[in-house]
């Protein structure tokens, strides 16, 4: 068996040192060595319990009834969705950052990128922010498209910050202000250029 | 602030991981340039987390080097280098071998979290302490999440559980 | 076929996207527009939380897509300069003062035209040119198939239109889409991906 590219290309146990698929049979807690590349390694296994999923019928719920599950009609119904209310079953529900969702909310504020748990990409605006502010200042009075980028990217990690929980706030108010000041200095240096040719 | 414990990290050579512990999951955020990428391995996933010895070819490189081109200069200026400023020198040398020596012997940990869809790794350098002191706290994190939830999926027989 | 939990039940039945076992509509939910049960919706759950989402395209990060170009840059300098050398041989040996505008633009649309074609052959066959390959991103359809040489060769043409200072204009898009797509990759109707062999 080749070795793996990389951290992608995961399935399943595999040795840390040679990265070659372990049999999850063979691996035990304590020294370990692979029989692949015969490196050795401390190691302690686990046996994650398996998810489960708790669904009734609703026939079965007894004589006084019980609510139905508005997806699933002969399911009985478990809870609300937090974002919409209609009542779900355990196969629905879905709890994510201390919501519980409906299948369908789930995929709507995971596709607007609002669930934290489910975002698995993120731009880093607070370090493009202060690059921006350097490149900035390296073309001085020039600056102003740069700046005013600058400002951008430090909202954008505010928003971030706020919706997410991403970032530094102290950071992005930095890049704000700076970016402000940079760009009001490089304006004010083309204005006084301007009065200075027009009074001349 | 996001309120997540920092455990370690491992750094290539276009971009570096970090590895954190959440609530509920160790968070690896893989930094490229501006743009950030973020896998979990959740606890309830865990299936194996190891140690192993590694030597950290990059740093023994880089001190040995330095070291080299150090002595190599001492060696040429042996007999111009005079009082503070020659002292200074030698003494920098000496640091850059002895840690050069120590990154030989001592060489670094390497810690492996693998759950069921993927997993963290983590490099320490000259820090066993600290990667014997993560190992146990992600075992723990592990055990304790699947162990709570193997008891509620069988609850016992005489009652409620206190 | 039956429902795999409901063996009464042999009408209105769904395959599961993961497992491809059969089940009737109560024992399924819909996730992004594709049926699931009850274990395998756990698993569809944790693996969009994990990052592990099978399907979901790789997108190479701006930085690796901008040091693919740098070795393309490298690899055409150094492919190119032998040509100069030969020029400036050609021409004397004297460094000339005052170059044609004529010679300017004729190097300038030589330069670009051999690029078009280095990108459009390479992209067509493998969908890597030797930059991309170096730092291991390809070119791919937006759902992650090959792409066919008239993409390949639309998005070369695009990016050699888009010269100098354009080519800012060009790649502007690529920071704020979430697709990351430049002037070229929308006209090409193309995606970048990170891509290990």
């Amino acid at each position: 068996m080749s070795p793996r590219a990389s951290r992608s290309d995961f399935g399943g146990p595999c040795c840390p040192r040679c990265w070659r698929d372990l049999d999850p049979e063979r691996v035990l807690s304590g020294a370990q060595s692979c029989p692949h590349c015969g490196g050795v390694f401390e190691a302690t296994r686990f046996d994650p319990p398996p998810p489960r999923v708790d669904v009734r019928a609703v026939e079965e719920a007894g004589p006084d009834g019980a609510a139905s599950c508005a997806a699933h009609r002969g399911n009985v119904a478990v809870g609300n969705c937090t974002r919409c209310g209609v009542f779900m079953c355990d196969l629905c529900r879905i709890e994510t950052d201390a919501k519980v969702l409906c299948p369908a909310c789930f995929d709507r504020l995971s596709a607007e990128g609002a669930l934290p748990s489910a975002r698995t990409t993120f731009r880093d605006f607070g370090r493009m922010g202060a690059t921006l502010l350097l490149v900035g200042l390296v073309f001085s009075v020039l600056a102003a498209p740069f700046t005013l980028g600058a400002v951008y990217a430090g909202v954008k990690e505010l928003r971030q910050r706020k919706t997410l929980g991403e970032g530094s706030a102290v950071r992005a108010w930095i890049v704000i202000v700076l970016g402000v000041l940079g760009t009001l200095g490089s304006v004010a240096f083309w204005v006084m250029v301007a009065v200075a040719g027009g009074a001349k | 602030m996001k309120g997540r414990e920092k455990l370690g990290r491992r750094v290539a050579f276009s971009h570096r991981r970090y590895v954190y512990a959440t609530r509920d999951c160790f968070e690896i955020d893989e930094i490229e340039g501006y743009d950030v990428t973020r896998k979990r391995v959740f606890y309830d996933d865990v299936v194996l987390v190891t140690r192993h010895r590694m030597v950290p070819w990059a740093p023994i490189v880089l001190s040995g080097l330095l070291s080299l081109v150090g002595g190599l200069t001492a060696f040429g200026l042996r007999g111009e280098a005079h009082g503070v400023a020659g002292f200074t020198v030698f003494v920098l040398i000496l640091a850059l071998v002895t840690l050069t020596v120590l990154l030989v012997a001592v060489g670094g940990d390497a810690i492996t979290i693998q759950g069921k869809r993927t997993q963290a790794r983590m490099d320490f350098v000259l820090r066993r302490g600290r990667a014997i002191e993560v190992y146990r706290r992600a075992c723990r994190l592990a055990r304790e999440r699947q162990q709570r939830i193997a008891r509620q999926a069988a609850p016992r027989p005489s009652g409620v559980r206190a | 076929m039956a429902c795999t939990n409901h063996p009464a039940v042999s009408v209105g039945l769904v395959r599961c996207r993961r497992c491809g076992q059969g089940f009737c509509r109560n024992c399924v939910v819909a996730l992004r527009g594709q049926y699931y049960c009850a274990r395998c919706k756990s698993d569809q759950v944790r693996d969009i939380q994990s990052g592990t989402e099978a399907g979901v395209l790789e997108l190479a990060t701006i930085g690796r897509r901008f040091g693919a170009q740098t070795v393309d840059g490298l690899v055409f300098g150094l492919v190119i300069l032998p040509f100069y050398i030969f020029l400036f041989l050609a021409g004397g040996g004297a460094a000339p003062s005052d170059p044609s505008v004529g010679l300017t633009a004729l190097l300038t649309i030589g330069t670009a035209a051999l690029v078009f074609v280095y990108e459009g052959l390479m992209l067509s066959s493998r969908g890597q040119t030797l930059g991309k390959m170096a730092v291991g991103i390809k070119v791919v359809t937006p759902e992650g198939q090959d792409i066919s040489a008239g993409q390949a060769w639309r998005r070369a043409l695009v990016r050699q239109v888009f010269f100098s200072y354009f080519a800012l204009v060009n790649v502007l898009p690529a920071f704020f889409t979430k697709q990351r797509t430049p002037i070229h990759d929308l006209a090409a109707k193309t995606r970048v991906v990170r891509f290990r062999r």
